[in-house]
């Protein structure tokens, strides 16, 4: 075949191609697919149709859905958007985070002073689109031209459109007087304005050929689930999601180019709703505050019991602290000395940040006001190497922050002050104002850093002499407001709560302590009187110091397990589960622990699980083997914890480093990369099954945020126009997760290139193997 | 204007108004006393039912071509636990017009059974403010109940109320405080026996449909529509709602009924555990908990004196330091508890006694707050906080006469305190009170799981808050319901309650036919002149011109509501139900414009081609011409497609081509 004919082959072939050219997403958030698939099998008994007709007529008949897609990591909103909105592995793991050296809050749910701040041109992007950012991780909508996409109001968004909320307004007043007075008799919904409003504006967009990616963002039914598990509430908030489907659909059809739209409907996580029980939430914080607990002073970054408040009215809190009356050694101090901090923001898991032990200690020490300062100094200098250490690479990276300001501060200067309409309508405008909330950005960051490391030196620079000198006050020392590095496993077994009676420090062993705590009523069949699962913490390879970090799960002394991972030769991922019991760890970081058998009651409850898919043959023998990550999901995604295995891994696994860049863009890179790591907490609790720790207020109807299926199985439709290739009538049983998302979306737009640098597996049974890169 | 014709008329202005909440149960239909003996054979229909069931409907066919639906609650004495009966509840007329179908018939009135007109001991009592406890009462066995509401007119409570505050406020509140105190207890004591009782009436309602005992011949529409209107009657503007609106404020309520249930039973179950106070959670079969008790074991007593106790959400006194209950003899249960603090058998393995003392009874269904409807230890308590409530309100209203509407100053200040109040969890919702009160005793009536000492124990103390002189006892209200149900039945086989059918019915009719303003004409004409409405059609013809009046409203109705769901009719309706509508509307010529624009809509925003050639078969076939302006519209319309155009076309031109095989598509 001469190259001529070759090239009108493919010229030919070319328009016959299957590809999505416009991509139409309606994120639903805390969807439940089992709830989902409920009521799309449900019967109407009038129409004799599915209870949710659109979603049956576009996803079940018209299109394909997937039965097993799941969370990868937690199941909550906003580590789990941010995958399902880059395709790239977590790097943010709550719904807040706490910087363990500045104790600045990453508080990623709180719209309003992002809303305000937008509005005083102080912010341009969401809290978690700026820690995407300054990792240089794009956004789906970032893949097309600013002025081809059309992003609704969610949780990763960019910039406001005060005109949506503005008309939003407008058109829930400007109707009859007759129909003002229906609603204010029955209640008015004005949260339900802008939603309204976006959904209007997404269907005026349809219509322009220009536009290329649109989303619509609801928590409509995540909210009415978590406040009621009754069936018929949580139906009717599935059904207005139904008809949202039906009008996109309908507007779609009658759009241009609607042969090679796709319509996808997906939700970040479920919910563990059942119907007939309510989730019981357990206090955390009055646990912290209590002596047993610790006595902390404890930072969450809602008010406890926010709606019998008026200080709960205040919206742009993002720091709440609890003082504990019973503190050993901080009373009164709990402004400057809070000493947890707790994520509960997700409800079925807590991440819990204590204060250094050691840092306890020496606080302890201070304040006893010790002649010699000798047990002071013997604590520094266990840390010595490390502080110091940390010390220097800081001043390094503080460094490099400090010309980076400087460099953006000229660009800045340069950039010009009036922008046209054209300029807006690009979104250079808002480009640059993100340059100048990034310089403010660094600069808190420089300032507050500074003042961790000066106060670290300080410490570093002590001298027996100087105790004899005088009296050293614990603020001289001890930095205000900060956690100091991560607890170890030996911190927190041993950890200091105050000085005990005959000398020496008071300690607690958090692990025992917080998996026996039970609760006196137990009022409900469903639900055990135990309200945590088990502890899930990192922890150094205690196979090989040199292999990637392992994580811990405890759910009581007997009952450990550790999950280790490694890369095969082709860098693929593989995981181990091994049970185990009394893990301790030595001061000097040893860890020891005993092997255990297979047995009912290790975390994650796999064994004895009896929908755990394993080939013929021993079930002990194939659990404590490596395997693939592949093998692993395939064999545990439809047990109790589904794919639990995997997301532990996820949620603990690190960014590998900066590779390939130098100066003091590698020195960012790595000062971004400490931030990351600073915001991890020192251990996560599991709540169990029907439990919540939550205290912000109640959630009886359902929570989210461990590896349970119910929260973790997701919900995941496409449908599209007869140009997409997108299947009818179609379900995909083999198990996905949320980084097959984007890169499934970037090969049917045919954005290969792009697809094929993803960490996630795109759904072949959608991207047959003959449309990827090479195999054309 | 002379003091003696002031007086005149403020005495007569009293009279009007202590009428107005009685007039606003609208008037009743015969009230005057039954003439012949009430056959209690009609009650006896609990054996048709399981004994297990709460509740249940039961319908009676009426002469005239109508139903009397009634929902039934099992009642069990609690004081003697005695077989339970099942006690007449609620009643609705359904004109049904004498046919089997369901698209003709009409809901009508609402009677709540419970409810009785008050004795005039128990008028009087209601004037003085200060008479805060029943006043007794008597049943009237031969009396028909007033209806509580006109389906067909749920709007003429609004006025007639609107009208009492408007007179209260301008004529009576100046008079001085004797008037003002009296008119506005009086008024206030009807108003919320009023409420008391249609809130026990919706909470029957509710049992009912969680249950699923509704039975197939009534469509759960229906049973949706009377629970709505219920409950917008209590709101001063709820008669006003339109019917299409009703769907989403039943659903509404719905959800916030059951989010309040399980906000309260987690606050309450958390409290009780920081506490250290045992919970137990109350609910009917098949219902979600609505109240809740609070325990302590008296083995806790003695281990705890030094513990907290924080009273915020339990409004009870510190059980941990209370010397009642250290020598306490009331009434206690012994439990037996598990390890994990399950209530198990006596004798299952582990199981250990625990000597329990009720502390306190919650409402669950009071938003946001658990709210203490009985305190074991201090039985007044709950009573005194409303005593203090409505004396303050008395003293300010009454006795100095501010008002929040007439007073800024007041209407601020009071809304910030009940605003700050009720964010820290105070129970400010007068209204939400008494739906809690009201729907505690309708449990304690209902329930037969309890122990029946422990019943009565809650029951005395729960009627402590009937501080309402026009209240009934439940068993009073029990007799009243069973014998106001046969003065009912009576009534409504007799032939004045067929005469007043008929005049409903074409009062109907001619609001089908007739304009508002041709009616309100007419009416004033026959009041002037005294001559009764001319009833010139023969019934015959008259009825079945109503039947086919209702019919077509249902079929508008029908389609108006399917195209208001959504964009596409045929996706969220079913297909035949859809044509049936059409053939219905295409079928009446009395349908006019608004059919054929109707059947027209159908046809542009359905894609099913069986659906669409229907639509346009029917405008064909319907002579009118507003039918064939539509055929002719669809046909130039641009949107309609080109093929369809051109079938559009034909049908205006009167042939009829060949539909192909149905296409989903909406492909010609």
């Amino acid at each position: 075949m001469s190259r001529r004919t070759a090239l009108l082959l493919l010229l030919l072939c070319g328009p016959l191609a299957a590809e999505v050219k416009r991509l139409v997403v309606l994120k639903v958030d805390g969807v439940p697919q089992e709830v989902l698939e409920r009521e799309l099998q449900r019967s109407d008994p009038i129409t004799r149709h599915s209870t949710l007709p659109w979603i049956d007529r576009v996803f079940a008949q018209g299109g394909t859905r997937l039965a097993n897609f799941y969370v990868r990591g937690i199941s909550l909103s906003t580590p789990s958007w941010s995958m399902l909105d880059t395709g790239q592995h977590l790097q943010i793991r709550g719904n807040a985070e706490f910087d363990r050296y500045t104790y600045h809050v990453y508080d990623y749910l709180n719209f309003f002073p992002f809303y305000v701040g937008y509005a005083r041109s102080q912010k341009v992007d969401m809290p978690g689109v700026e820690v995407l950012d300054s990792l240089g991780v794009p956004l789906l909508s970032d893949r097309f031209p600013y002025e081809s996409s059309y992003q609704g109001f969610q949780l990763f968004q960019r910039g406001v459109r005060w005109k949506t909320l503005q008309r939003g307004l407008q058109h829930r007043f400007s109707k009859p007087l007759r129909d003002l007075l229906d609603e204010w008799t029955i209640g008015f919904e004005l949260g339900s304005s802008v939603e309204d409003q976006m959904e209007r504006e997404l269907i005026e967009k349809l219509a322009d050929p220009k536009i290329q990616y649109l989303d619509f963002f609801t928590g409509d039914y995540d909210h009415v689930a978590h406040s009621t598990p009754d069936a018929a509430s949580q139906r009717a908030a599935l059904q207005r999601i139904d008809a949202l489907v039906g009008r996109v659909w309908t507007a779609i059809e009658s759009s241009p180019d609607a042969s090679r739209t796709a319509l996808v409907l997906i939700s970040d996580h479920g919910l563990n709703t059942q119907p007939g029980i309510y989730s019981q939430g357990y206090d955390l914080v009055a646990f912290f505050n209590s002596l047993a607990g610790g006595a902390h002073h404890v930072v969450t970054n809602r008010h406890p019991l926010t709606e019998y408040k008026l200080k709960g009215l205040d919206p742009f809190v993002s720091e709440v602290v609890t003082p504990s009356d019973a503190s050993l050694y901080l009373k009164g101090e709990s402004g400057d000395y809070p000493t947890a901090l707790l994520d509960l923001d997700g409800n079925e898991r807590a991440a819990v940040y204590l204060r250094n032990s050691d840092w306890n200690a020496l606080h302890v020490l201070l304040q006893a006001g010790q002649s010699d300062g000798a047990e002071f100094l013997r604590i520094v200098d266990r840390h010595r190497a490390v502080w110091q250490s940390t010390l220097e690479e800081l001043r390094e990276e503080l460094g490099a922050l400090r010309r980076a300001i400087d460099a953006e501060r000229v660009k800045i200067a340069a950039g010009p002050k009036k922008w046209t309409p054209e300029q807006r309508n690009a979104g250079l405008d808002k480009a640059s104002r993100r340059l100048a909330v990034q310089m403010e950005s660094w600069r808190n960051q420089e300032r507050r850093y500074t003042e961790y490391t000066d106060k670290l030196a300080k410490i570093l620079a002590l001298q027996p002499a100087d105790f004899e000198k005088r009296r050293i006050p614990a603020g001289d020392l001890i930095p205000e407001r900060a956690m100091g590095d991560a607890n170890t496993i030996y911190d927190l077994q041993n950890y200091v709560v105050g000085a005990a009676p005959g000398g020496g420090f008071q300690t607690i062993d958090y692990f025992p302590l917080l998996a026996s705590l039970a609760v006196k009523n137990n009022v409900q069949a469903g639900v055990g009187s135990h309200p945590v699962d088990f502890i899930a913490m990192r922890i150094p390879n205690p196979e090989d110091p040199q292999g990637e970090d392992a994580v811990w799960l405890y759910a009581n002394e007997d009952r450990q397990a550790i999950v280790f991972s490694r890369r095969d030769a082709a860098g693929n991922l593989e995981l181990r589960y091994r049970p185990i019991r009394g893990l301790r760890q030595d001061r000097d970081g040893v860890v020891h622990f005993e092997p255990a058998e297979f047995a009912a009651g290790f975390p994650l409850r796999l064994w004895e699980d009896p929908e755990l898919a394993l080939p013929e043959g021993d079930r002990a023998q194939w659990l404590s083997g490596w395997h693939g990550e592949q093998e692993w999901f395939r064999a545990v995604h439809k047990t109790a914890y589904s794919n639990g295995i995997v997301a532990l891994h996820e949620q603990f696994l690190r960014d590998a480093g900066c590779r390939d860049l130098e100066g003091d863009a590698e020195l960012l890179a790595r000062f971004n990369a400490r931030m990351r790591r600073l915001a991890e907490p020192d251990f996560l609790i599991f709540a169990s099954n029907h439990w919540n720790f939550n205290v912000r207020g109640f959630n009886p109807g359902g929570n989210h945020g461990s590896f349970l299926r119910m929260s973790s199985h997701s919900v995941l439709m496409l449908a599209g126009g007869e140009q997409t290739g997108i299947p009818q009538n179609r379900v995909i049983e083999e198990p996905y997760d949320s980084l097959s998302f984007v890169p499934t979306i970037l090969e049917l737009m045919d954005r290969r290139k792009d697809a094929a640098g993803m960490p996630g597996r795109p759904i072949q049974e959608l991207v047959p193997n003959e449309k990827r890169p090479g195999t054309r | 204007m002379d003091i003696e014709t002031l007086n005149l008329r403020h005495t007569a202005l009293l009279v009007v108004l202590a009428g107005v909440p009685v007039l606003a149960q609208l008037s009743t239909p015969g009230v005057a006393p039954a003439t012949e003996p009430v056959q209690d054979s009609a009650l006896d229909v609990s054996h048709q039912y399981s004994r297990s069931a709460a509740f249940h409907l039961d319908r009676e066919p009426l002469p005239g071509g109508a139903e009397l639906v009634t929902l039934f609650g099992r009642l069990q004495d609690p004081a003697t636990g005695a077989e339970s009966l099942y006690v007449p509840l609620i009643s609705v007329l359904r004109d049904t017009l004498g046919d089997g179908s369901n698209a003709d018939d009409r809901l009508r009135y609402v009677w709540i059974l419970t409810s009785t007109r008050p004795t005039l001991v128990q008028r009087f009592a209601s004037a003085l403010s200060f008479v805060r406890f029943r006043t007794g009462s008597e049943p009237h066995a031969n009396r028909v109940p007033s209806a509580v509401l006109d389906l067909a007119a749920p709007g003429k409570t609004v006025w007639s109320n609107l009208l009492g505050h408007g007179l209260q406020s301008t004529q009576l509140d100046p008079l001085g405080m004797t008037v003002r105190t009296a008119t506005r207890s009086y008024r206030g004591n009807f108003s919320d026996y009023r409420k008391v009782q249609i809130f026990q009436a919706l909470g029957a309602m509710e049992a009912l449909e969680r249950s699923g005992n509704d039975p197939v011949w009534l469509p759960e529409a229906d049973l949706r529509q009377v629970y709505s209107r219920l409950s917008l009657s209590n709101h001063t503007f709820g008669g006003l709602v339109r019917d299409e609106k009703l769907a989403r404020y039943y659903d509404k309520e719905a959800t916030r009924l059951q989010q309040a249930h399980g906000h309260n039973w987690e606050l309450l179950r958390q409290r009780a555990e920081l506490a250290g106070l045992y919970f137990e959670p109350l609910a009917l079969p098949d219902a979600t908990p609505s109240e809740a008790l609070l325990w302590v074991a008296r083995e806790d007593l003695g281990s705890r004196p030094a513990r907290r106790f924080d009273r915020q959400f339990l409004n009870i006194a510190n059980p941990w330091t209370d010397e009642r209950l250290r020598n306490w003899t009331g009434y206690t249960q012994v439990r037996f508890l598990d390890a994990e603090n399950r209530i198990v058998a006596e004798d299952a393995p582990g199981a250990r006694p625990v000597e329990m003392i009720p502390l306190a009874l919650y409402s669950l269904d009071y938003p946001r707050v658990p709210l203490l409807l009985a305190d074991f230890r201090d039985t007044f308590k709950p009573k005194r906080g409303e005593l203090a409530r409505h004396g303050a309100s008395t003293l300010l209203t009454g006795v100095f006469g501010i008002t929040r509407f007439g007073n800024w100053t007041f209407f601020a200040a009071d809304t910030a305190w009940t605003f700050v109040r009720g964010r820290h969890g105070a129970a400010e919702d007068r209204s939400a009170r008494l739906r809690a009160y009201s729907e505690a005793r309708e449990f304690l009536a209902l329930d037969t799981m309890l122990d029946p000492e422990l019943k009565t124990e809650m029951l005395r103390r729960v009627d402590h808050l009937a501080l309402n002189p026009l209240e009934n006892g439940i068993s009073t209200e029990a007799t009243v319901a069973k014998e106001q149900y046969a003065a009912l039945l009576q009534y409504a086989q007799s032939p004045r309650f067929t005469a007043r059918l008929e005049r409903d019915r074409r009062k109907e009719l001619a609001s089908y036919t007739q304009s508002r303003a041709a009616r309100m004409l007419s009416s004033f004409g026959h009041l002037f002149t005294g001559t009764p409405h001319p009833d010139t059609e023969k019934p015959a013809d008259f009825l079945a011109e109503l039947t086919a009046r209702r019919s077509l409203a249902y079929h508008q109705r029908f389609l108006q509501q399917l195209l208001a769901s959504g964009p596409r009719p045929d996706v969220v309706g079913n297909a035949s139900d859809i044509l049936n509508s059409v053939e219905a509307l295409a079928s009446d010529p009395r349908g006019g414009l608004r059919a054929s624009r109707l059947i027209s809509e159908v046809f542009a925003r359905s894609a099913d081609s069986e659906v669409r050639y229907a639509c346009l078969r029917a405008l064909q076939r319907s002579n009118a011409i507003e039918a064939r302006q539509e055929l002719w519209r669809l046909s130039q319309d641009p949107a309609t497609g080109d093929g369809w155009r051109v079938i559009c076309m034909f049908y205006f031109k009167g042939e009829n081509p060949t539909p192909p095989a149905a296409s989903p598509g909406g492909t010609p």
